[in-house]
């Protein structure tokens, strides 16, 4: 199964091996209505993840193991321990799923995030005949260090951590970065001007079409 | 359809497009532009990271447009790869302005060695160094016409290889610097160097409706929001609408075609899925290097089964970018007194300081001198993706978790990046070359251009000659973990050549004024002209080139 998964990843396009490399850059001078709209639907999942905290339920965009390893994951990959803010300070996991929703990127980068998560699933039933779900803390964490030890897991990790990073440092016009908490850990001063509703990804091409 | 004829049909907008956009609608004529890109206007730009780098608004989808690029592997062998399917990006803002909205607008002349890089240094085995069909003198006076037309700031210092100039200096006072900035001089002078105020093509005071620059901490890359950075856009194409100009956006223009007595009579372009065409006297073609040639090759017709201009199979050949390399070190704010470190960290202030001591390397126990290059010293953008990425791997090792995260923070909190970039030639050679791909179309059906970017190793000679310099200037000013890289991976967005410019039609695809030689009405004035690029960005040069060449029509038309 592994030789099958480094052979699919090698026969991808590699768009993973370096953050500097992967591109997120689909985008199609049409089809921007929706974005408005997912980003509030994953709003309210953001809220709902706040408040419940780390509460994996599916969704129209995952299932409940797919969130749920998505969240365990991203909490491994940048922890809670006191050093600044938390996965779920900067709502990382609802900036994962509104970049699934991208309507902009291609499907291919779409894919390897989800085939990803399928591979994590598989693994911990290689590796421990459980599923996911049924693993613990700290076999979740020898997990990732497994995983991140393969090729195909570290460049699928380091994925899911540029879109933490995203989460971390983008401007709070797009649901992260909570509060400016990001910024303020790091000591980061952002560009100005800010981006505002017309010209933030969200609306920028009806923007530009408008012109 | 279109049956207006327009006296000038100009294809892109960028900084070869805009001095002869301007010129000519103020001169009274018809100027119709198209732009492959949109118009994104000044009030559309913010300083949003996700916008301007990570989703990459201003340049095509590479599903849509891409480029395939041939690159040599360890073992000799040349391997063609479409953009689509690897993290290369060839484009470089395409929109009305095109990348000019988008450099960090560091400004350089040529020196007067430049146009004559054979004479000069005399032949390299392997490279198609050539002399121009002008001199420095010749160009002097459109330089200088750009520093008040499009704005640049600065302060000129004397030093050993500063070009004659025809006024004493720049029209805008230098931009505001940091104190690293000083440190620099003062290291440069500890080692004997005459340190170089760089220029920029950014305004240090207001100019008509544009206002100067506020340093607002994210500059390259991204646009402008005070109409400071001396784009195509603000500083030439806003005045010229003023006139009888007019800009189509969103136009891609897919073949020229020609009446059979080597005139150009139509521009045919897509728009909004339809096909249309512009008639007009005097056709201008400026889309930056790879897609101007890409342009002339797919405009072939029965008349020029090769494509326009390329008779001798020229157009595309001798495609430059800039070598070099860059390096860097971190300046840790505990080396320093705290007022000294709060200093460092002042966001938006620049470097802007250059060597240029080794434009020409004289060889040690020799007489023998050597074509060198410039050094410029700037800070790390402080964007933060790029910043945080690398905090990600320790080798092939993934870092992750607490230990990713007390990286992350300390290069943030603890020190400031600071690094220079070296520029020097990229000797041409016939293993860098813009051609057709055989199969390989965009989202129009056209063929896409296939880019070959062979180096020669005559470059990274002299680029780690310069590394070595500029790593004792960071050693000097308290830099550690200083490093360098220094590869023959070409700079997408330093690119010119592909139709170089000369006085014999059998080696050169233009004439000396840029005119298209087996053509009438057929001119090339972005950066393609150059036969070699200098040890300098070339954008102040294609500016200057554009307005001579603008000067050259008008006094035709005459």
């Amino acid at each position: 199964m592994k030789n099958k998964r480094v052979k699919k990843v090698k026969e991808g396009k590699d768009l993973f091996s370096n953050i500097e490399g992967w591109e997120l850059n689909r985008r199609r001078f049409v089809k921007t209505l929706s974005i408005t709209t997912v980003l509030s639907q994953i709003a309210v999942i953001s809220s709902c993840v706040t408040k419940k905290n780390k509460l994996y339920q599916a969704n129209q965009y995952v299932t409940a193991l797919e969130s749920e390893i998505i969240q365990k994951t991203q909490d491994v990959l940048f922890p809670d321990d006191g050093n600044g803010p938390s996965v779920i300070d900067i709502n990382a996991y609802p900036h994962l799923l509104w970049v699934l929703t991208d309507e902009r990127k291609d499907e291919e980068s779409i894919s390897y995030i989800t085939k990803g998560i399928g591979w994590v699933e598989e693994t911990a039933q290689e590796n421990y005949g459980r599923t996911f779900s049924d693993l613990t803390q700290i076999e979740i964490e020898e997990l990732i260090a497994f995983i991140a030890e393969k090729n195909w897991g570290a460049g699928w990790l380091s994925m899911i951590l540029t879109l933490i990073f995203e989460a971390l440092t983008m401007d709070p016009i797009y649901n992260v970065n909570t509060n400016e908490i990001g910024w303020q850990w790091l000591e980061h001063k952002p560009g100005t001007p800010r981006p505002n509703k017309d010209n933030s990804y969200i609306n920028i091409f009806n923007t530009i079409n408008a012109n | 359809m279109q049956t207006k004829k327009y006296d000038y049909c100009i294809i892109g907008s960028g900084a070869g497009a805009g001095p002869i956009i301007l010129e000519m609608a103020k001169a009274g004529f018809s100027v119709l532009i198209l732009e492959k890109g949109p118009w994104i206007k000044t009030k559309d730009f913010s300083k949003d990271e996700l916008v301007s780098c990570r989703r990459d608004v201003y340049t095509p989808s590479k599903v849509d447009e891409f480029h395939v690029i041939e690159s040599q592997t360890s073992d000799g062998e040349w391997r063609a790869l479409a953009t689509r399917d690897t993290n290369k990006n060839y484009w470089n803002g395409s929109c009305v302005g095109g990348s000019s909205n988008f450099m960090s607008a560091y400004f350089h002349r040529l020196k007067p060695n430049d146009f004559r890089l054979l004479s000069e240094y005399g032949p390299v085995k392997g490279a198609n160094i050539v002399d121009w069909p002008i001199s420095y003198n010749d160009l002097e006076p459109y330089y200088t016409k750009v520093e008040s037309v499009i704005g640049i700031s600065g302060e000129i210092r004397q030093h050993s290889t500063l070009e004659p100039r025809s006024t004493p200096n720049y029209p805008y006072p230098p931009l505001k610097t940091n104190v690293v900035s000083d440190w620099i001089d003062k290291a440069g002078v500890e080692e004997g160097y005459q340190m170089v105020n760089g220029a920029r093509g950014i305004l240090s005071k207001t100019k008509d409706d544009r206002s100067a620059c506020y340093n607002s901490n994210y500059c390259g890359s991204y646009g402008c929001s005070s109409d400071a950075k001396g784009s195509s856009r603000v500083a030439l194409l806003n005045e010229a609408l003023k006139y009888n100009c007019t800009i189509i956006p969103n136009a891609k223009v897919f073949h020229l075609e020609t009446d059979g007595q080597n005139n150009v009579v139509k521009a045919n372009y897509h728009l909004n899925g339809e096909k249309h065409f512009i008639e007009a006297v005097t056709f201008v073609v400026a889309c930056q290097a790879i897609e101007t040639s890409r342009l002339l090759l797919n405009s072939k017709n029965k008349d020029a089964p090769n494509g326009l201009g390329n008779e001798n199979n020229l157009v595309g050949k001798n495609l430059v970018f800039s070598a070099g390399g860059i390096g860097g070190g971190n300046l840790y704010f505990e080396d320093f007194s705290k007022e000294d470190a709060e200093k460092i960290k002042e966001p938006g202030s620049f470097v802007n300081r250059a060597i240029q001591e080794w434009y020409e390397i004289k060889e040690e126990d020799s007489d023998t001198k050597l074509k060198g290059g410039t050094i410029d010293f700037l800070f790390e953008h402080t964007n933060a993706i790029p910043k945080l990425a690398r905090q990600k791997w320790n080798g092939t090792r993934l870092v992750y978790g607490s230990e990713l995260k007390k990286n992350i923070h300390s290069y943030f909190t603890k020190q400031r990046k600071i690094k220079f970039e070296i520029f020097n030639d990229w000797l041409p050679t016939d293993d860098c070359y813009v051609q057709l791909d055989e199969k390989e179309v965009d989202k129009w059906g056209d063929l896409v251009a296939k880019v070959r970017v062979g180096y020669h190793p005559h470059d990274i000679k002299i680029a780690k000659y310069l590394a070595k310099k500029g790593e004792r200037i960071l050693e000097r000013i308290g830099a550690k973990n200083i490093s360098t890289g220094i590869s023959g991976e070409p700079s997408p967005n330093l690119v010119v050549g592909g139709c170089r410019f000369g006085g014999n039609p059998n080696t050169s695809v233009l004439d000396k004024n840029c005119k298209v030689h087996s053509n009438n009405n057929l001119y090339v004035t972005d950066g393609s002209f150059m036969p070699t690029g200098g040890s300098v960005p070339h954008t102040w040069t294609i500016y200057a080139n554009s307005f001579r060449v603008a000067d050259h029509l008008l006094s035709n038309r005459r």
